[in-house]
């Protein structure tokens, strides 16, 4: 398994450094920030987005679905990482690595645990948005490989960690639909939603 | 990041069509607000990549500044737009709830509204 891993790496790695533009564009989009804040972003203009109350309304509950899974996904990789400890690819193989050298665990990716959460709690309330959003967070996962701060299995686990976490989140949220309710109508009372 | 917010609801609002807590009458000036304000921002979060060169990156802290910066953004925009729209929108009477509301009220004739109903019910 770490075999297959290790040789996915070495060939998605192994395409960095022939095209110094698409090496640039990649590195950028890997990098700690830009993804998570466009994704932020969509989720500051989701709350407010939308025709009616109806479409606004499913647009909030995801807004507030993917915030708590951002938290909980966090939360979820820090913990794993107490347990695991996995060394980054650059460390032990030869790698073209286009990127800083990060001291933490290889295994979960935080980065892509959290944007894949973001993600799919927003594409379980709204399938079009959500679909960009993933895309966006797909391409953010291939990136961490490419510029060589990953194995693959790292951001496959960091994105089943985020994914399964925005499921349960949205689960639970459907479950306590009451308490929901509660907030949203306070909210509303107070012109916040 | 709190520009870049500012920018990103006003679009929003702007396309939602809530007047009362736009900054502006026409969406093509709300959209044009948003490229000059979180254009630049996310262009510095794209190129950024320098940053914490060395070690882990203190997520918590760097979120704790995002989510300052989004409250302070709508706390701006709120306040901002019922000064800005307090004279072309005179709603006296709010018909519906939320941001529903604000289509045709401010953010401060709204809140003033349901002030008024409290203190009627006491």
């Amino acid at each position: 398994m770490i075999t297959i891993d290790e040789n996915i790496f070495l060939w998605i790695n192994g395409l960095a450094g022939h095209c110094a533009p698409l090496d640039w564009l990649l590195q950028r989009i890997a990098n700690d920030y830009f993804v998570l804040v466009s994704l932020c972003m969509i989720l500051l203009a989701l709350w407010v987005w939308g025709s009616n109350t109806k479409q606004r309304d499913k647009n909030q509950r995801g807004v507030i679905c993917a915030s708590l899974s951002l938290g909980i996904a966090q939360g979820v990789v820090s913990i794993c990482n107490i347990f695991c400890f996995r060394t980054r690819p650059f460390e032990v193989l030869p790698t073209n690595l286009l990127f800083y050298q990060p001291t933490d665990s290889s295994f979960p990716s935080n980065s892509v645990a959290v944007v894949f959460a973001i993600a799919f709690a927003i594409f379980l309330a709204n399938r079009k948005v959500g679909g960009y959003m993933l895309a966006l967070a797909a391409l953010h996962a291939f990136t961490r490989v490419y510029v060589g701060i990953h194995y693959p299995f790292d951001v496959f686990g960091g994105a089943v960690i985020g994914m399964g976490i925005a499921f349960l989140v949205t689960l639970a949220v459907r479950k306590l639909e009451k308490l929901f309710d509660l907030v949203m109508n306070l909210a509303r009372l107070l012109y916040l939603a | 990041m709190l520009v870049a917010s500012i920018g990103v609801i006003q679009a929003a609002t702007s396309f939602s069509g809530l007047k009362g807590i736009s900054f502006f009458n026409y969406r093509v000036s709300a959209y044009l607000f948003m490229l000059v304000t979180a254009g630049p921002a996310m262009v510095s979060f794209f190129t950024w990549n320098e940053r914490n060169a060395t070690g882990v990156i203190e997520g918590r802290e760097q979120f704790c500044f995002f989510m300052l910066a989004i409250v302070a953004a709508i706390a701006f925009t709120l306040a901002f737009s019922s000064l800005l729209k307090h004279w072309s929108l005179r709603g006296n009477d709010v018909k519906t709830e939320g941001f529903e509301a604000l289509r045709e009220v401010t953010f401060f004739q709204a809140i003033r509204y349901r002030y008024n109903i409290v203190m009627r019910r006491r």
